[in-house]
């Protein structure tokens, strides 16, 4: 009967050594992204890297970061492949430029895409939809990295692998994977140079670009009633609206959601007889879905899975 | 000094000069130029980020390809029964990333008519004003109607897509004390 009693509880507090070391290393997780971002901050350098979603030809890119002396954050990302279509941030503000058409700037601070920069500079809002776990360590793009799982906490949305540099706890590498553990989308950094001082280049790209871009606003327009009643855990409404789609010049009552690592953008708009059918589409990351709900057309669109954006659909309502 | 959307469309095609700074304080004006260089880069064929045609050439694909037996099912109960199959042949949200290409589950149109026997690729005017050819075996072309009825449906779901990533880029942040710390 000792034994037995012994034995359980060498059992019990074997299972807590284990509990307490899930615990630690999801803590782990969350502190080592969040001194990545502290990290990110103050370092200059350079990475290429490229974007794959299987079976597509993978994009390649270019990014470029800086502080001057000033505190002044700079950040450039470019398409190394065709035109380089650059994203420059200089601070709070995102200047966009376009072939043959001069730049214009937004209140934004940060890029959005390609690379999952809500994760590096902002990792406690991403831990409000994901749990985060510290694997261990692999071997990527000749560097030591250190390997966490990102997992959706409602399994929503994709989960993703992501590896940091170990020495610098820069980007090294990140799959996201859906629930069959099948790859969706690849980032991996493919060369990394670590400066000193900003690049000459990026400092003279923050003086001269943004005094040459259109400053833009956020257009204001009358806002709708429509909402979604129950949001995926830790997805947020960022912006509704009522806009026209390009090219056709519908207007449509719009809604953007993001939890950080994913946008959802939901369109609604009046059912008629020449309505874009009901259709659900995949294209491996990206869902895309339209239904004919009480009356209006309603559109989901964003790398989530199909049956989340069919729920998103289904979960649009008019607030009374 | 011309303004307007005429005019800005003219700079933009880079027919006449204009005034920067007089155009950034019309923020009607600003907001139009956003829109003009989306749909300049869209019928120049560029891409923005995240964006790929090959879906869109995918769909237009399917919806040539469209399925005929419709009959069987109300459209919704349609959708629903091929959504649970997926469902259930993957795991709870595990998605239409298990087959290989962009998978049409299905494309319903209110009035349609399933045709008896195989359709032929639809006579369609591409850009450059051609017709596509048509098939030697046993088939018969799209009515016209239905033709354009495809054509304005692609071009919806194309400027669906356009809009999205437009959105992604032009997003604002999600700032609280909680990311602010961070810094």
């Amino acid at each position: 009967m000792q034994k037995v009693i012994i034995a359980f509880i060498f059992l019990l507090s074997a299972a807590n050594a284990v509990a307490q070391d899930v615990v630690s290393h999801s803590n782990s997780a969350l502190e080592l992204l969040q001194r990545q971002a502290q990290t990110l901050r103050t370092l200059n350098f350079q990475q290429s890297f490229y974007v794959y979603y299987p079976p597509r030809e993978p994009q390649s890119y270019l990014w470029q970061r800086g502080v001057d002396t000033s505190g002044q954050q700079m950040e450039l990302v470019f398409k190394l492949n065709g035109n380089p279509e650059p994203k420059f941030r200089v601070n709070d503000e995102v200047i966009h430029q376009a072939q043959d058409a001069p730049p214009y700037r937004l209140q934004q601070g940060l890029l959005n895409g390609p690379l999952p920069f809500a994760l590096l500079y902002q990792p406690s809002q991403i831990a409000r939809s994901y749990d985060m776990m510290l694997i261990g360590k692999a071997r990527i793009s000749g560097r030591e990295a250190l390997q966490l799982r990102l997992t959706s906490k409602d399994a929503s949305r994709y989960g993703y692998t992501v590896w940091l540099d170990a020495e610098s706890l820069l980007l090294l590498k990140l799959d996201m994977l859906n629930l069959n553990g099948e790859l969706l989308k690849q980032i991996q950094v493919t060369n990394t140079q670590l400066f000193n001082q900003p690049l000459a280049s990026l400092l003279q790209y923050a003086e001269k670009v943004p005094q040459a871009s259109l400053r833009m606003q956020q257009e204001n327009s009358p806002a709708h009633q429509w909402r979604v009643q129950r949001l995926p855990l830790g997805m947020r409404e960022i912006k509704r609206d009522k806009h026209r789609l390009p090219v056709v010049g519908d207007i449509v009552d719009y809604i953007l959601l993001s939890d950080g690592m994913v946008d959802v953008s939901i369109y609604l708009r009046p059912l008629t007889s020449d309505s874009l059918a009901e259709v659900a589409l995949s294209d491996h990351s990206e869902s895309f879905i339209n239904r004919h709900i009480n009356g209006q057309v309603i559109t989901v669109i964003g790398e989530i899975p199909l049956a989340t954006a069919e729920q998103l659909a289904l979960e649009v309502v008019h607030r009374q | 000094m011309r303004q307007g959307s005429e005019e800005l469309s003219a700079f933009f095609d880079g027919e006449s000069q204009i005034d920067v700074k007089q155009v950034s304080n019309d923020q009607a004006a600003v907001a139009k130029w956003s829109r003009y260089q989306l749909l300049r880069d869209h019928l120049q064929g560029e891409t923005l980020d995240g964006y790929d045609s090959g879906l869109v050439d995918k769909i237009a694909a399917a919806l040539d390809d469209e399925p005929v037996i419709l009959n069987r099912f109300s459209k919704r109960q349609w959708i629903k029964q091929n959504l649970v199959n997926i469902a259930k042949q993957s795991s709870q949200f595990a998605v239409a990333a298990s087959v290989a290409a962009a998978m049409i589950i299905g494309v319903q149109q209110y009035n349609y008519q399933p045709a008896q026997e195989l359709l032929s690729a639809p006579t369609v005017a591409g850009p450059q004003g051609g017709l596509s050819p048509v098939s030697l075996s046993t088939s018969r072309t799209i009515p016209q109607q239905d033709v354009q009825q495809v054509m304005a449906q692609r071009k919806r779901i194309n400027a669906l897509l356009l809009d999205h990533q437009e959105q992604r880029q032009r997003k604002a942040d999600q700032q609280d004390e909680q990311t602010a710390a961070d810094k």
